[in-house]
């Protein structure tokens, strides 16, 4: 079977098993949507009589949090590390292996169709409440924000890729995983703005890709990032892109080495 | 209830046993929930050092507040977490194995799992925050801990009875799963105090979904903010709730049907 058709069908696969139980995303979007209306009341709250604090008027935190909200429906990957390590230790690994299809590429398709169709329904949300009920500020550079945003959702696919062959050492890995993945939600700036955190907090993750896993894309939308910035920003990403991709591919090859799977 | 006791040891030993085949998974839930923990006391220091409070609450009352919900949270979760599977043991006719023992099946449902061993590292990591806050605030837990213990085990049972509820929603909806989803997920990151939000969301949260039960009203007691009424409302949460529950479970039991499981 030619290449291109083998993974068009894992994609119509994938939309159909997405499709068939709309209530899971629904339910993470209902869930979800809840925290944000939480954050909303929050920094209302903070925000009282006050215009401005470290650059961030009100509207724009708010609309900070929607575009976070909305980034982690399309950039969504922390499950990767699961479903690999579960493979891994159950060994059905292998019958990835035997197939003709290379197993990071299955990933990805499944993975880029997943969020395709999630943010069909994201984006019509965001642009109805901003278009339509004014609730959140118009967006900054669009065009950026959607080449970010792309970058951001192959940045956090290859970003917990790495972190599922983890799973080739320690078996039982998804609480080491689970608390490293609270600090990259710390670092990638998906709890709190990162202008708020201490200089020396800033100045570490300048030398880190997480903060483009979620806060390059949102910076660009709600404008805190001028042009040029944004511009840079983007380059940022495409490179550390390049970085993590070709780690990912080098160990795995080294983890393949480990594997060791009986029957099945 | 020496019987319920004997049974209850038997679960537990169980359980222990079942834990000990599987120390790995204790560990990663422990470090699961410190990182979350860890994350989450990161988010409140930075607001408190850019805003100084959050609606009048001060630092240690916003950590005390913290605490004393991530323990109710995880007290619930040690003993009676078993409830988060009840709308689909009804939803899937499992619900026989437990009818038909000669024990009281709503004692079955909630206390069959125990998780003394695997939540107290977390527990006590709560309270560990919860002294942490007070000791900003210049109070010693010694002093409010018959305050701390009321007011915890009420947030507990008013969780518990929510929960089931929930579960017991199911024998007319079929499933209810989401719904206890949706609530253990809110409750989990609810860790503001009510006075951030206008007054109908307060309600909301303070009724129909009784989320204020398991922090803010039993800081409120601790801390010593409006600790009657917020007494009142605890005992009176505790007793809606179980009257509740007990209404459904009778009521909804005659409907349960199952072809063997």
């Amino acid at each position: 079977m030619p290449s291109a058709k083998k993974y068009l069908l894992v994609a119509k696969t994938t939309l159909a098993d997405e499709m068939a139980y709309p209530s899971r995303f629904f339910f993470s979007f209902y869930s979800d949507g809840v925290v944000l209306i939480i954050m909303y009341f929050l920094w209302r709250s903070l925000y009282a009589g006050q215009a401005e604090v470290k650059g961030l008027t009100l509207g724009s935190i708010i609309t900070y949090y929607a575009v976070v909200f909305a980034a982690r429906k399309l950039t969504f990957a922390k499950s990767l590390y699961r479903r690999l390590s579960g493979h891994v230790k159950r060994g059905t690994l292998v019958t990835f292996l035997l197939k003709p299809i290379d197993f990071n590429s299955y990933y990805i398709v499944s993975y880029l169709t997943k969020r395709i169709y999630q943010a069909i329904i994201v984006i019509g949300l965001i642009a109805f409440l901003t278009a339509g009920l004014h609730i959140f500020d118009a967006p900054h550079n669009l065009h950026l924000f959607v080449v970010s945003i792309l970058l951001a959702s192959l940045l956090n696919f290859h970003i917990y890729l790495t972190f599922g062959l983890v799973a080739f050492w320690i078996t039982d890995s998804w609480g080491f995983v689970s608390i490293v993945g609270r600090f990259i939600n710390i670092l990638a700036g998906a709890v709190i703005p990162l202008a708020f955190f201490p200089n020396w907090v800033t100045n570490i993750n300048t030398y880190l890709p997480f903060r483009h896993m979620v806060s390059t894309p949102a910076s660009i939308y709600t404008g805190i990032f001028a042009t040029y910035t944004a511009q840079k920003q983007i380059l940022e990403q495409v490179t550390w892109l390049i970085i993590i991709f070709v780690l990912n591919r080098l160990l795995w090859r080294v983890a393949l080495k480990r594997f060791d799977a009986v029957g099945n | 209830m020496k019987k319920y006791l004997t049974i209850y040891k038997s679960l537990s030993i169980t359980r222990l046993m079942q834990l000990a085949e599987y120390r790995a998974n204790f560990l990663m839930i422990n470090l699961a929930s410190l990182g979350y923990n860890i994350v989450t006391l990161v988010f409140i220091e930075v607001l408190l050092d850019n805003f100084g409070n959050i609606a009048g609450w001060s630092r240690g009352e916003v950590i005390v507040l913290y605490g004393v919900g991530q323990a109710t949270f995880y007290l619930y979760g040690m003993f009676i977490g078993a409830l988060n599977d009840l709308s689909e043991d009804i939803r899937l006719a499992n619900l026989d194995m437990l009818l038909l023992k000669p024990v009281n099946a709503i004692f079955m449902i909630s206390l069959r799992r125990f998780e003394l061993v695997t939540m107290t590292p977390v527990v006590v990591v709560s309270v560990a925050i919860t002294i942490y806050g007070l000791n900003i605030l210049g109070i010693s837990l010694v002093k409010v801990l018959p305050l701390y213990i009321f007011g915890v085990i009420a947030g507990t049972l008013i969780m518990a009875g929510a929960k089931l509820v929930i579960g017991l929603g199911a024998f007319w909806l079929g499933d209810t799963h989401g719904i206890g989803r949706f609530y253990r997920h809110v409750s989990e990151k609810f860790y503001f105090p009510m006075d951030v939000y206008p007054e109908i969301v307060g309600f909301v949260f303070k009724t129909i979904i009784p989320i204020a039960a398991l922090s803010y009203f039993p800081s409120q007691i601790i801390l010593g903010r409006q600790p009657i009424i917020a007494a009142v409302y605890l005992v009176a949460g505790v007793l809606f709730f179980f009257l509740l529950s007990y209404v459904m479970w009778t009521k909804g039991v005659k409907r349960y049907a199952s072809a063997s499981s």
